[in-house]
């Protein structure tokens, strides 16, 4: 998969905004009196693991604080974040054979989409009163349209399953909150043969402070969890350029798979 | 490709609705800085099918039955036989024709590849601010895999200059107001991307300039290709006139990710 280098960038880069510090400055108030989350999310990152005088080094960690093998080094770190989503015993031993067989079971490595939460935060976002319309590029380039006009949830038994979901924002004081019902159950939560029901329900958390997004996603899914999994949370921040613009995401061709002499995924 | 039929079906869906005549239902709404108001979902229903036929799908697929016997080869056959083409230069009549006549293997929309501007058409929605058009296209009419966005500047900037830009599947794209006409002028293509089938290819230093313009409920999305390493003369396509959907919850489709599995099996060189 030739996208798949990206997409280890995309994934350490957001470990490292994860370290980002919140500037204590008053959110920016739009005019419906809410914060105003409009902009390019993709502003340097603050810090990270390993200090290194490479620049691309700078957002990959690789030991050695190079691009040396950052895939590799990348999948090892995620591999170690003890915070991981809990299963049901009976699903076990499906977790551990779908992550042995990573390559072949991960549908995001047969070009197909991440989904809902593995996408993460978006890169942009244009704020009206009545929608969110959240763009992500770095994997794919695609766009969610997220209601905020105080509509319910369609009931699940009509919502055709699918890889982002009816997402629907309300405003919790100064925080949207995304919920989002109506999966396909064919997405990964992240490697590691994290796999989901149809009845996964997931709640994003989005707050400003100052130039920085948090963002902060819960999975609830009691068919296959023990318990709701609250990710990680990632700071954003802002691209104090008005006039930057989001790089066109190269399309996704599967040409590796075949020739994989190894089951190590990343 | 899982995503061809109803890539087609789009296509023809389309092609149906620019037949239908413009006409203002109401008013066109403005928004505050003066500019007509391109907000919302353009999918509404087409007015009159080429064929009349009782089938609720057919409606919006020509098939020469009216119904959706054989659709994809019947819209191809219609494609075909549009009079409006892009005229080439004679050097690349041989080339055009060889890309047409494998168009299965040389079609880069037939391996899930992007459509790209302006093969994909007129977006199915649109998000207008002060700043930024975003256009929002679904798989069917954008190709490739997945749902597909655009962002369009409309602060009054210049385009980066071309040899600045890596060519891409959607380009650089600035828009800006001529009366209550949106023009889009994009630069920065790559070559791999085709114009539509029948080989049209295009060369890196393409020109497209889209027009919109909204009559009432209506929207006129008319795209032009300057491409005068290629061309003997700016191609200007098919108008495509689209209704507002009058529903305010209405929503997008998710699209199907696009898996290529058939191309290996077909049989002959019929390419729609």
């Amino acid at each position: 998969m030739t996208r798949r280098w990206t997409l280890g960038a995309a994934v350490v880069a957001g470990l490292c905004l994860f370290a980002a510090n919140s500037p204590a400055q008053p959110a920016h108030a739009w005019s419906d009196g809410h914060p105003d989350l409009n902009g390019v999310w993709n502003g340097a990152a603050a810090a990270r693991v390993l200090s290194s005088g490479d620049k691309q080094g700078l957002i990959l960690s690789a030991r050695d604080g190079t691009l040396v093998n950052f895939e590799r080094d990348n999948a090892l770190l995620r591999r170690m974040d003890p915070n991981k989503p809990v299963y049901k015993p009976e699903f076990w031993d499906r977790v551990q054979k779908l992550d042995q067989d990573g390559n072949n079971e991960d549908p995001s490595y047969g070009c197909m989409p991440q989904g809902l939460p593995r996408m993460g935060p978006p890169i942009k976002i244009v704020q009206t009163p009545a929608e969110l319309i959240f763009l992500y590029a770095g994997f794919q380039d695609i766009y969610r349209v997220i209601p905020i006009d105080g509509r319910a949830h369609t009931p699940l038994a009509d919502l055709d399953g699918t890889w982002k979901g009816e997402s629907l924002g309300h405003w919790e004081g100064d925080t949207m909150v995304v919920d989002t019902i109506g999966f396909n159950d064919t997405s990964w939560l992240d490697i590691g043969g994290y796999f989901h029901s149809e009845n996964m329900h997931v709640i994003e958390r989005l707050h400003r402070e100052g130039d920085t997004l948090t963002w902060q996603a819960t999975v609830e899914d009691p068919d296959v969890l023990l318990q709701p999994w609250v990710m990680n949370k990632r700071m954003l921040k802002l691209n104090p350029n008005p006039k930057a613009v989001l790089e066109e995401t190269l399309p996704c061709s599967e040409r590796d798979l075949s020739h994989l002499v190894t089951k190590e995924h990343h | 490709m899982e995503s061809r039929s109803v890539f087609c079906a789009a296509i023809c869906a389309f092609a149906l609705v620019s037949l239908w005549p413009a006409r203002a239902d109401s008013e066109t709404p403005r928004l505050a800085d003066g500019h007509p108001d391109l907000n919302g979902m353009w999918n509404g229903n087409a007015a009159s099918p080429f064929i009349k036929s009782d089938d609720p799908l057919a409606s919006n697929l020509r098939s020469r039955d009216g119904t959706l016997l054989n659709f994809e080869r019947d819209g191809a056959l219609l494609r075909r036989a549009d009079p409006n083409k892009p005229v080439y230069k004679p050097e690349f009549w041989e080339k055009v024709r060889e890309l047409d006549q494998n168009g299965n293997q040389a079609d880069p929309s037939y391996g899930c590849m992007p459509a790209g501007v302006p093969r994909m058409g007129p977006p199915l929605q649109i998000i207008q601010t002060p700043k930024e058009m975003v256009f929002l296209y679904i798989s069917p009419a954008a190709q490739g895999w997945g749902d597909q966005y655009r962002v369009i500047p409309t602060d009054g900037r210049a385009h980066t200059p071309l040899e600045d830009l890596d060519g891409t599947w959607k380009g650089e794209s600035i828009g800006r107001w001529e009366g209550d006409t949106l023009i889009v002028d994009t630069i920065g293509f790559n070559d791999t991307s085709w114009l539509d089938i029948g080989g049209y290819f295009h060369s890196e230093n393409m020109h497209v300039i889209e027009r919109l313009h909204r009559d009432g409920d209506l929207l006129t999305w008319q795209a032009t290709v300057e491409d005068p390493d290629v061309l003997v003369k700016p191609w200007t396509m098919n108008a495509r006139t689209l209704k507002l959907n009058a529903d305010p919850k209405a929503t997008l489709p998710e699209s199907l990710p696009c898996v290529e599995r058939d191309l290996s099996h077909l049989v002959t060189k019929e390419h729609h």
